[in-house]
């Protein structure tokens, strides 16, 4: 009788204890998780304490000494310079290891290691893309520049001696609740990181998508709802720069009319995971001659998907060589955006097209020979092992041809095909270091050093924003370009000869750029670089309006003050609906609505064109012009069973400036014909119901309606580490840039005075722990539209008492 | 009072455990104690829920509270649900307390197995306790 109790008393411990171990019963292992010796409650960070702590590392070569403000900002001053990357490395893992591991694991295709099979097709796309190839070919070039090498070497030392001093107590929680390990980090992890950040501001293009409209529509409907340049363009270079014009003009192939222009092609596959296009940002500077204090003046606001843990980490980093302030990325060496004792510097995205697809005749299935100028030539194997935890790898055989890694095929189809094969070339898969230019640009001193780091800069396209101590202000927009002729690469190219290749690239001289303009001011907002005038084809992703009203305030602004451009990066001013509201007020029949749409349309012409967080006009706004691109387009572009692509928002709006004609505004599939008051009376109509429900929801101020949302990297699975319904206001086509996830990811102001004055936020915190104070500390002072003052912090003020913890690092 | 040593062992033991032993030693830290007490097995589990209760709980309560909750506020809604960090600290005791029960009951089994008399020390001290109550 004892035994049995014995027995039965142990068998229930066990199993207690094993359930409470595993994911078999419970979704976490609730036991470990809870346990307040290794599990979460390790996690959570006493408030009151700081950063303290004596390290020593003997692969140091000198002292390095941390300095932590209240707002848990490091500023590093290191003896070598070398050390420096290696206590970069070191603070990133500390604050935000989990982070830098998991986007270098997505960027890698590795994602099914920690989540399982869900992530299978993610991957897939990632290897298939190319993306460990660009890294590795990255990584050579990197590791062949001595500077660069030594950096990248003595970071992942850095951030490798973390790792080896964490237990099962101090990983991150997010370890804790996937229920995985880190592994080391390489240099490889740090090249993997740029190309997760090249494919979200290069990866986005519209190939498949207008090869299918231009198959569905014909040449004339295409060129109407996809044109390259809108009206009410206003470049980065301002109009009047003469170009000179390129030596050789580019060789069309004989038969682009009938292969390339007049292919008709249906049945394509349909590109997934493709990159958000609002990947953009507004930069400007403005010259000493326009500013209060006479000092130039540089800001910059990224617009990403917004984040928490945030992609940015602020930081000083002070060595022999260089002193520099502003923001990195957790997984890379130096200072990303920022200034230094001389100069300053800014990053805008291009949005250029710098990938095409080719199609591939391989001679059979074994895919291993592919028809190209005249004979079969062998193709290349990759083979991509992606480890699938919980279950068995999964094997992908990807051949690479002279183009680049063939993307789809038979065995990876996207989500409709015919079973043809693409190949992808792609700029992000040519062997660079742009970690080089950052190299350089933390220790520029002049425009020339400027000039000379940006060299090194191949992609993604970006606009390179400057400003010095000395007084100059610059921009150029940088990158390896492909030379293109007209019409080159918007739609899938023959790709079995050498024909339709690029002929080389824009020579980097001729990428537009613009130094010291008499205007006073430069900016970009990721539209069009050029006008047309410029002498190369550039397609691309480009926006609007925001470039146009930034250009208007500057333009109207004397002696600006960093209060003027605070103000500024936080306007919500839509201009899209100044130009839209009359379009809409012109051509909507008051007396064909109902009683409730009738009420929006005077909401809406009593709106004073802001989308502050409490008007409502700003939601009936973008409702009706939502429903009106529906109610234009949607007949058309539905009309052929295949999904295509919805036109840029500038084109409807230029298309009723132009003409209220406009050929799409007929409901093909009614026999009589409609005209702009019947589409814009039945838009509203539609948005109405809508509107409705969000009214009687109190939903309908803007800031309740967009609910701007920072998610965790985990998303849905770690909803309560977000934080949901932010009170800001802005959106599309507008200054402040912030949609419902997307927007701002870092705002900076500074002035090259001297002292040099300089402002910033971002929505995040410097810890990535979602048990520490600083997870989300910036985060409503940024939807507040707050900054904070940098602190520059100069070596003789460790005593100051802005210092509220210190680390050392010795040898 | 004389409850309070079986107790304080197995928090004791439940330290020293979780410095190199998982989560689940602390059925192991309650299993010893009651075992080398020989504590008789209804008591074992209570006292062995009690301290290992304590144990995780108290534990628990003091970083969160140094936290002031930042963590539980977030974690409770992920895991439970529902925001509320007590119930959070209460489910972390309660399963503390109930590895802490089950294995201080082996531990006092397993002991009655092997020498069958040894709980007479506690029965009778028990005894005691019961007669100097019934006297007042």
């Amino acid at each position: 009788m004892r035994i049995l109790l014995l027995i039965l008393a142990i068998a229930v411990t066990t199993t207690l204890a094993y359930l409470l171990d595993s994911r078999s019963l419970l979704p976490v292992p609730l036991g470990r998780l809870l346990s307040p010796q290794e599990g979460l409650w390790q996690n959570a960070e006493p408030v009151a304490t700081a950063p303290n702590a004596a390290l020593s590392f003997p692969s140091l070569k000198g002292k390095v000494d941390v300095y932590f403000d209240e707002r848990l900002v490091p500023h590093v001053f290191a003896e070598e310079e070398q050390d420096a990357y290696f206590v970069q490395g070191w603070l990133h893992a500390r604050y935000r290891l989990w982070q830098m591991e998991f986007q270098t694991l997505a960027a890698a295709g590795r994602i099914s290691e920690v989540v399982g099979a869900k992530a299978v097709d993610y991957d897939r796309n990632m290897r298939r893309m190319g993306m460990g190839y660009a890294a590795e070919n990255a990584l050579r070039m990197i590791e062949a520049d001595p500077d660069t090498r030594a950096a990248c070497d003595r970071y992942t030392a850095g951030v490798n001696e973390y790792i080896s001093s964490l237990d099962v107590a101090s990983l991150p929680i997010e370890y804790k609740l996937l229920g995985y390990r880190p592994e080391r980090w390489t240099n490889l992890k740090t090249a993997l990181f740029t190309k997760a950040m090249t494919n979200d501001l290069a990866g986005y293009d519209r190939d498949f998508e207008y090869t299918r409209a231009l198959s569905l529509l014909g040449e004339e409907n295409f060129r109407l709802l996809y044109p390259d340049v809108s009206d009410s363009l206003s470049p980065v270079i301002p109009a009047g720069v003469a170009y000179p014009q390129p030596l050789a003009p580019l060789k069309v192939p004989a038969d682009a009319d009938s292969a390339y222009f007049r292919r008709r092609d249906t049945s394509l596959p349909i590109p997934t995971f493709k990159p958000d296009p609002a990947n953009g940002s507004n930069n400007w500077a403005v010259a000493g001659s326009r500013t209060a204090s006479g000092a130039p003046i540089l800001a910059n606001d990224p617009h990403l998907r917004l984040s928490l843990p945030s992609i940015w980490f602020e930081m000083q980093i002070h060595t022999p060589a260089f002193n520099a302030y502003g923001v990195s990325f957790p997984g890379i060496p130096g200072i990303v955006i920022g200034f230094n004792e001389d100069i300053a510097f800014g990053f805008t995205n291009a949005g250029r097209d710098v990938r095409d697809y080719y199609e591939i005749r391989f001679r059979d299935d074994l895919r291993n020979a592919y028809w190209f100028n005249g004979g079969w030539k062998p193709a290349e194997s990759r083979i991509e092992e992606i480890r699938v935890r919980g279950s068995q790898p999964v094997l992908d055989t990807v051949p690479y041809t002279v183009f680049g890694p063939v993307i789809y095929d038979k065995s990876h189809p996207g989500k409709a095909s015919d079973g043809k094969a693409y190949a992808l070339r792609w700029v992000a898969h040519d062997p660079s270091n742009i970690l080089r230019m950052w190299y350089l640009l933390n220790r520029a001193r002049h425009y020339d050093d400027y000039l000379a780091a940006i060299r090194y800069f191949n992609v993604p396209g970006q606009n390179m924003l400057f400003a010095s101590r000395s007084g100059d202000i610059a921009l150029w927009q940088q990158a390896n370009f492909p030379l293109r002729w007209k019409g080159q690469g918007l739609f899938l190219m023959p790709g079995q000869d050498s024909s339709y290749m690029w002929q080389g690239f824009i020579p980097t001289e001729e990428n537009p750029h613009v130094v010291n303009p008499p205007q006073g001011y430069i900016s970009s907002a990721n539209q069009r670089p050029a006008d047309t005038t410029y002498p190369y084809f550039i397609p691309g992703t480009y926006e609007v309006y925001r470039g146009i009203i930034i250009n208007r305030r500057l333009a109207a602004m004397p002696s600006v003050t960093p209060e003027d451009m605070m103000r500024l990066q936080n306007d919500n001013y839509n201009l899209f609906a100044e130009y839209a509201r009359p379009v809409l007020l012109k051509h909507v029949q008051p007396a064909r609505l109902s009683k409730s749409a009738a009420y929006y349309l005077r909401l809406l012409e009593e709106w004073n064109l802001t989308n502050d967080p409490s008007e409502k006009g700003a939601t009936i706004f973008s409702a009706w012009w939502d429903s009106l691109q529906h109610v234009v387009y949607t007949d058309e572009l539905n009309a052929y069973g295949k999904p295509l692509i919805r036109p840029d928002r500038f084109v409807l709006l230029e298309a009723l400036l132009r003409d209220s004609s406009h050929r799409f505004l007929d409901d093909i599939r009614t026999p009589q014909q409609e005209d702009a008051a019947q589409c814009v009376t039945k838009a509203l109509l539609l948005a109405a119901p809508m509107l409705d429900s969000l009214e009687a929801t109190e939903h309908l101020a803007w800031g309740r309606f967009k609910n701007t949302t920072v998610y965790h990297l985990l998303r849905e699975a770690a909803k309560p580490f977000a934080r949901p319904g932010l009170p800001i206001g802005g959106g599309v086509n507008i200054i402040n840039a912030t949609t419902h996830e997307h927007g701002p990811s870092w705002r900076m102001v500074v002035q090259m005075s001297n002292p040099i004055e300089a402002y910033a936020v971002y929505p995040g915190g410097q810890d990535g722990n979602p048990g520490s104070r600083h997870y989300d500390r910036f985060v409503s002072d940024w939807a507040a539209g707050k900054y904070y003052r940098l602190w520059f912090m100069q070596k003789e003020e460790s005593q100051d008492t802005r210092v509220k913890s210190r680390m050392s690092f010795k040898p | 009072m004389r409850h309070f040593i079986p107790c304080l062992l197995t928090v004791g033991l439940t330290y020293a455990f979780g410095l190199f032993l998982p989560w689940w030693s602390v059925a192991l830290a309650a299993c010893l104690a009651m075992a080398a007490l020989r504590i008789r097995p209804w008591p074992s589990f209570l006292l062995g829920f009690l301290a290992a209760f304590t144990c995780w709980g108290g534990w628990t309560l003091a970083r969160s509270l140094s936290n002031e909750h930042i963590l539980a506020h977030r974690m409770s809604a992920m895991i439970l649900g529902l925001d509320n960090p007590w119930l959070l600290i209460g489910l972390t005791a309660a399963i503390g307390g109930l590895m802490g029960g089950l294995g201080g009951l082996c531990g006092s089994l397993f002991m009655a197995l092997i020498h069958p008399s040894t709980h007479e020390f506690e029965h009778s001290e028990t005894q005691s306790e019961v007669e100097e109550l019934t006297r007042q």
